[in-house]
């Protein structure tokens, strides 16, 4: 690659991108609405023209063929005549999925998409000298022409003088053509956008960190007050201190206005960025309209998307990912929604359905339709399937209400459709659509009348940026709940949670709302003892608004703060949602409502059932997290059933409420160390025999005796580690006990 | 003042020889620059184009019901990273535990993903001639540099993705 390209590849690559999008939605356009040719001829010439020019300025050979190529394929367009053949646009679309591919190819500096660009050139070229692009059909005004030949100037003008650096870029001038009024528009890097998104971070843990700063001066001058107090009582210069006192008091009003400032000016930043990530809906609309030109191929079917609301402003990154649930929802309605020809005629609807996508901005929320005009959903079919399925027995299905019956269709794996089509019928669902709208935080329903159509209603907030999260605690661990989903948060006595059948429920204004304890549920160590109270988060996360209460132990507060998708090696463990990173840099989970409600409704055995037959129970108490993972892996590897605790003191509280047959502790924990934990357990008639073995990092003589007098069996270092002596010192005791 | 001091272009051109010679010479072409670091008292070497940053651990997360082998999550300049415990992953030996103290993050395309290490020792150049294929390859684990000292496990970062247990890499 030449340096000039180089240094502009990653700009150029978008405008080759932004162009083949603009040329793909023209072809679309005009083939589907013949009566519009004129201004669409205009942009189809303009933004050939300028991938011409752009490619030829940066000597990208094979891109500057194919705008040339394009160019005279559509020249009996520009001569005034003629309507495109299916045929060309087969072609065109197919050239410009080339284009956007090599695109990709020259930034990453590869060969990738180059031998796609100029077999389509080739194919275009050998349509143009075939004759086979146009038909000739009536004519059309010169004017046309004069238009094409004065933008293409200041076009190519343009993206020559664009200088921005290389990289990924925000498609984010899309905008001038879809709101021309907006007025100045810039390119940004997308890493200079993740990097101020950082900063953003950054300056909301200072913020953090200066009002713990203002706390701790507070406890200060209130230490100093006592002194003063004392000092003055026993007349020893009090006025020097005094002095001292005003000035750290003065001190502190400062701190606290500092903090204030940094979160205005957070509030303030995050505002801007998210405005800055804002893209029309209008972007989601080209490759729509491709999804149902193609399903219609592949089925037979004659379907044309109606598009709406495509200047809606929406988080870019909310679109990309409903971009993916939207095509799924339209190939879905051309598959199974909308009748072949000969129905549609016989029950006198036009040939050509219509699928209509519309996009409408409610307050911070937008409103997204999917509808065709299709034979609806048979809720008998949906029915017999159930009773096929053996969901439900065919009373049960008969009694099922229309929504409810509507509502299976969201199910993983069930589709009515009668076999599984290459479109849309892949095993992959509408739960899968549904799963990612509730991930983003929205709602989906459906509406279906039958013969008129089936109608999807999707609701989603407007940002993916900062979420109002409800922090809770529970095992000693932070953890967020969406507070969009929280409903209300009751203190409830522990004796209204009523255990019925295998599932916990509370009663809140006489209905049952099946209870979900955290601790259980997410494998930590509960510590509600001591008091008759629960705190229950009475949450809303089932697809049809069902609830489920959560005990928690407290109740942190709500924050903003900014969600992060999880990695995808988490994204397998259904009860967490998201993560978010509070200001003093520790990474918390958000926990999924949906998997809470369903974790809620799943009949739990009683707690810390009795160890079965040979397993026997083993508690692992260690603050190091590896360690902990270590010792438990090295144990269950070995048929060991095992429970692990970060400290002493949860360790002792465990051991209090769960039958271990042996206990492995490090020495060095925060609140209870190894040797109190170990004085402890002996020290409680329930404990006193169960064999201790201490695992630590120190391996002087003084701590190998100290270990021994505070009563453990064993002593181990853990610089010394070997699997198969702990293994071995383990079922020696446990033998022995 | 003497003539030669004046001749920028022979200082130059001087420099440009001597910058040639480096690029040339022994060094770059029979080294590999690795950032290394130990977990499970084994020494694993990451080639350095595949490292983002390092940085110590503050704080570290647990992923209730998550698999052993990830330690935790953490934040890493804003960025929110699994931390991945190599050693058990692969079913290392372990010589001796230590405390996970900081994290190598690796990249590779759009994935990202933290090492755990317990001490974390710096980049070297690693004498091309001390790497060998390692026999019976542990996963990514394919290279091994003998040097005088100790022994370095090498990481392919690129294989390591391809492991379906750190979920679908489209995904």
């Amino acid at each position: 690659m030449d340096d000039v390209l180089r240094q502009v590849v990653g700009v150029f690559a978008d405008e080759v991108k932004e162009q083949a999008q603009k040329i793909a939605s023209a072809l679309l356009a005009m083939e589907s609405d013949p009566s519009l040719k004129g201004e669409h001829i205009e942009e189809l010439f303009r933004q050939a023209h300028s991938l011409k020019g752009s490619s030829a300025s940066l000597g990208v050979e094979e891109l500057e063929r194919l705008g040339h190529n394009l160019e005279e394929a559509l020249m009996p367009l520009r001569r005034g005549r003629g309507t495109l053949t299916p045929l060309l646009v087969d072609t065109a679309l197919r050239a410009m999925d080339a284009a956007r591919m090599r695109a990709d190819g020259l930034v990453a500096d590869n060969e990738v998409g180059r031998e796609e660009v100029k077999r389509a050139a080739i194919e275009l070229i050998t349509l143009a000298e075939r004759g086979e692009g146009v038909i000739e059909g009536a004519g059309e005004s010169d004017s046309v022409n004069a238009n094409v030949n004065a933008s293409v100037n200041v076009n190519a003008n343009e993206s020559v003088n664009v200088n921005v650096n290389a990289g990924e870029n925000v498609n984010a001038n899309a905008n001038a053509d879809v709101r021309p009024d907006d007025g100045e528009t810039l390119r940004v890097a997308a890493a200079r956008l993740h990097a101020l998104e950082r900063r953003l971070d950054e300056l909301r843990s200072v913020r953090g960190r200066l009002d713990q700063r203002a706390a701790a001066t507070t406890a200060l001058i209130q230490a100093m007050e006592r002194l003063w107090r004392e000092a003055r009582d026993s007349r020893v210069a009090p006025d020097e201190l005094y002095q001292l006192l005003r000035q750290l008091g003065a001190l502190r009003r400062d701190l606290y206005d500092d903090a204030e400032l940094a979160q205005a000016n957070a509030v303030e930043l995050d505002e801007n960025l998210r405005a800055m990530r804002m893209v029309p809906a209008a972007l989601v609309e080209e490759p729509l309209t491709r999804a149902v030109r193609e399903a219609c191929r592949r089925t037979g079917k004659e379907a044309r998307l109606d598009f709406r609301g495509g200047d809606a402003q929406i988080d870019r990154r909310l679109l990309e990912e409903l971009k993916n649930p939207l095509l799924h929802l339209v190939r879905n309605a051309v598959d199974h929604g909308v009748e072949g020809q000969v129905v549609r005629e016989a029950v006198g609807k036009p040939t050509r359905a219509t699928i209509s996508v519309s996009f409408e901005q409610r307050g911070r929320d937008v409103r997204l339709e999917v509808r065709d005009d299709g034979r609806g959903v048979d809720l008998l079919q949906v029915r017999k399937k159930a009773v096929e399925r053996q969901l439900y027995s065919e009373e049960e299905a008969a009694r099922l209400s229309d929504g409810e019956a509507q509502d299976l269709l969201f199910r993983p794996g069930f589709s009515t459709a009668a076999e599984v089509t290459e479109l849309s019928g892949r095993g992959v669902g509408l739960d899968v659509v549904r799963d990612a709208v509730l991930r983003l935080h929205g709602r989906i329903e459906l509406r279906s009348e039958p013969g008129q159509g089936t109608m999807f209603l999707l609701s989603l907030p407007l940002t993916v940026a900062a979420s109002e999260l409800m922090l809770i605690e529970e095992g000693g661990r932070p953890f967020a709940l969406p507070l969009s989903s929280i409903e209300r948060i009751v203190r409830a006595r522990d004796a209204e949670l009523r255990t019925v059948g295998g599932r916990t429920l509370y009663h809140l204004d006489d209905q049952p709302i099946p209870v979900v304890r955290l601790a259980r549920v997410l494998g930590l160590a509960e510590r509600h003892e001591g008091t008759p109270f629960r705190t229950l988060a009475v949450v809303r996360g089932g697809p049809s608004g069902e609830r489920a209460a959560v005990v928690c132990e407290l109740l942190l507060g709500s924050r903003d703060l900014v969600l992060r998708p999880l990695p995808p090696e988490l994204q397998s463990l259904r009860l967490l949602a998201n993560a978010a990173i509070l200001p003093n840099g520790q990474a918390i989970f958000t926990l999924s409502p949906r998997a809470l409600v369903e974790a809620a409704n799943e009949l739990r055995p009683a707690p810390a059932p009795a160890p079965k037959g040979l397993q026997r129970y083993i508690l692992v108490a260690d603050d190091s997290i590896t360690t902990r993972a270590l010792v438990r892996n090295a144990l269950e590897a070995s048929g060991f059933r095992v429970r692990t605790a970060a400290d002493g003191d949860e360790a002792f509280r465990l051991a209090l409420a769960e039958p271990f047959d042996l206990v492995v502790s490090d020495v060095r924990m925060p609140r209870l160390d190894g040797f109190g934990l170990t004085a402890r357990l002996r020290a409680h008639p329930r404990t006193a025999r169960i064999p201790v073995v201490l695992f630590s990092s120190l391996d002087s003589e003084e701590d190998k005796r100290r270990g021994s007098q505070s009563g453990a069996n064993a002593y181990l270092t853990k610089g010394a580690f070997d699997r198969g002596h702990l293994l071995d010192v383990v079922a020696n005791l446990i033998r022995g006990s | 003042m003497p003539a030669r001091l004046l001749d920028v272009d022979a200082v130059l051109r001087e420099r440009a020889r001597l910058l040639a010679l480096r690029d040339e010479g022994d060094l770059a072409s029979t080294t590999e620059e690795l950032a290394t670091f130990a977990i499970g008292g084994h020494h694993i070497g990451v080639p350095m184009a595949r490292v983002t940053r390092a940085a110590a651990l503050k704080h570290l997360t647990e992923i209730p019901g998550g698999p052993p082998y990830l330690v935790g999550v953490t934040a890493v300049e804003g960025h929110l990273v699994s931390l991945l415990d190599l050693a058990s992953l692969y079913g290392l030996e372990r010589r001796g535990v230590g405390d996970v103290t900081g994290s190598l993050v690796v990249a590779h395309g759009p994935r990202e993903i933290g090492l755990a290490a317990e001490q974390l020792f710096g980049i070297e150049d690693v004498p091309q001639k001390t790497i060998a294929p390692l026999p019976g390859a542990v996963g990514p684990l394919t290279r091994i540099a003998r040097l005088p000292d100790r022994q370095v496990l090498l990481l392919d970062v690129e294989l390591l993705f391809d492991d379906p247990r750190l979920g679908n890499r489209a995904g």
